[in-house]
Order: C-alpha cells, then structure tokens, then sequence
C-alpha cells in the first residue's frame, strides 16, 4: 500500500479528534453529578410570572434531588437542620414565595469520590433574589455530599464554607 | 483585505487562539466587578483585569487589593489587606488599629462606625477588608482569610 505523507498528519488529527469526541460523549459520574447542579439551578430559577403551580412543583422537583433526609448546614437562605424531602419541599416552596425573582448559578465545581456511591463536590455558589420586601444577593463556597441512589445522584448533605473569619 | 486561508494562517490563528485562550483563562483574568464593597475604589458593574502572577515571587503587601478565591476562580472577592498574620486588628468607632496604632487608609472614602473587638491574625492567614465601610459591619464579608486563597491582584 502506498500513502502520500501529505495525508498522514490529516489522517491522525483526525483519529484524535474522534478519539476526543467519543470521550468527551461519553456518560460519566462526573457528568450525571454536574447535571444534578445544573438542574438545581435550573428548578431554583424564579421569573417574576410564576404562578403558586409552578411554585409548588418546583420546590418538590428540588426536593427530588434531595436524600431522605437531607442535611443543609451553616444557615443557606434561610436554611439549617436536617430536613425529611417533605420538610425541604415546604421550606423551598417557602423561600420561593418570598421573592419574586430568583437566580442560582453554581461554578468552579470540583468533584471528588470519597468511596463508591459518593462524591464530594466543593463549588462556588451564587443566590441573587429580588422581592418588594427583601432582596439579597450572596455569594458563597459551598460543601456538598451525594450519594448514588437507583442510579441517581441524590444531594445528602450541603455546607456553607466560612471564606472569612471575622 | 481579508488573509488567504491557507495552511500558514490557520496554523498562526490556532497559536493565536490558543495562546488569548490560557493567556485570559489562567493569567489575566477579564473581570466584571458585582458589588460595592470595593467603592470607591472599584465600582458596581465596573471592569478590571486580574493578574494571576503577582504573588508567584513576592508575598502580598499591606494595602494591595488581593483577589480571594471561594472553590475556583471564576467568581472571588475583591479585598485590600491590612494586617499579617501575629498582628492584632480592632475597629473602633470606624477606624482600623491594627497591633494598637491607627492604619492610615486614604482609599477608605466614606465615614463608618464599626466596632470589632481585636483579633489576632493566625499563622498562614492574612486579614483583608473592603473599601466600603458605610455598609453595617453584619452585611459586609471581610475578616481572616488563608494566605492560599489569595490568586492575584488586580492590575489598575
């Protein structure tokens, strides 16, 4: 077989790059996990036009993400103790009906797996919500533990890191 | 006139594309300023560049406007340090003493009241505050922070 060298270089590129894109296509944890964060933000988004409905399944589609029971630790607007799903879908329909408009956007996720089954994932998180009444907007490190249930990625506990010490 | 596309621009453009991509992502970062905490250094919604590499061969000086990274560094705080570890920061009545004396910070532009009992700095840690203290003292994040969560400073 005779093969121009002109073609070599092309032709290996190109085995690389489909290398790459079968790869990068491929299912991972780390990708199920950055897609729970992703759907967290997403059902946390609050547009001023939502109605009590969308209110209320929301806060129980976010309460879905959650184990049963789920731990929320160091006072996450305005959230602190352990809940059951039930309590953390009533606490997040709660804090939903307290704004009119919410925005939750969560970066620089790094993911670690501790043991099988569990991932530990340290990330910046950002909650911005405007209401009549109260409107805030921080900005903080979270810790997070899931852990995999019927092959999902469930939230188990979630932490507030104390960047400052005052 | 636009180039040729021939095989030596899209070589140079891919060096090109590539060199801008780790320059502004890892070196000098475009940042977008959220918040009045560094008023009236650094406005609301202003722009500044982050410099990644100030602190690669000198420790951070008093007074210089640091960046403190939370888990990564595509959202960090923008703060001044004012004291090293072993000293001792107070506020009192609105002004800054670090180990007993009175910091002079001429960039601190707007009055405040804020009173802190001392602190004393830990070993590996700096203490950093904004600009803005006409906020209360409750609603404004500055205090210790680990020396390794410094990532640069901004570069005017």
């Amino acid at each position: 077989m005779v093969t121009n060298s002109k073609q070599i270089v092309p032709g290996i590129l190109l085995l690389v790059a489909t290398a790459a894109l079968i790869i990068w296509l491929m299912p991972n944890e780390k990708k199920a996990i950055r897609k729970q964060f992703a759907c967290l933000s997403e059902l946390a988004r609050k547009n001023e036009d939502e109605n009590l409905f969308v209110t209320l399944s929301k806060a129980k589609l976010l309460s879905e993400l959650m184990t049963d029971p789920c731990e929320l630790k160091g006072n996450i607007q305005p959230l602190d103790g352990t809940y059951s799903r039930q309590e953390a879908a009533t606490a997040f329909a709660a804090i939903r009906a307290q704004f009119d408009a919410i925005a939750l956007e969560l970066t620089d996720l790094s993911i670690e797996f501790p043991e099988k089954g569990s991932a530990a994932v340290t990330l910046t998180a950002r909650f911005k919500a405007t209401g009549s009444r109260d409107s805030v907007s921080e900005v903080r490190e979270l810790n997070c533990t899931l852990v995999k249930q019927d092959g999902k990625w469930l939230f188990n506990t979630c932490q507030t890191v104390d960047v400052f010490q005052k | 006139m636009f180039p040729r596309i021939n095989r030596k621009f899209v070589f140079r453009f891919l060096i090109l594309a590539t060199s801008a991509y780790i320059f502004f992502r890892f070196v000098c970062l475009p940042m977008r300023i959220q918040g009045a905490s560094m008023e009236p250094t650094y406005h609301d919604l202003g722009f500044t560049f982050g410099w990644r590499l100030t602190y690669l061969l000198r420790q951070p000086r008093r007074h210089d406007v640091v960046m403190v990274r939370l888990a990564g560094t595509r959202v960090m705080f923008l703060k001044r340090v004012v004291a090293f570890a072993g000293e001792t920061v107070e506020f009192k009545s609105g002004k800054l003493y670090v180990d007993g004396r009175e910091l002079l910070e001429p960039y601190v532009k707007y009055p405040c009241n804020w009173n802190k009992a001392p602190l004393k700095v830990r070993a590996g840690c700096l203490y950093v505050v904004g600009d803005n203290r006409s906020v209360p003292i409750e609603e404004h994040q500055f205090g210790e922070i680990e020396t390794k969560r410094i990532s640069g400073s901004t570069v005017w």
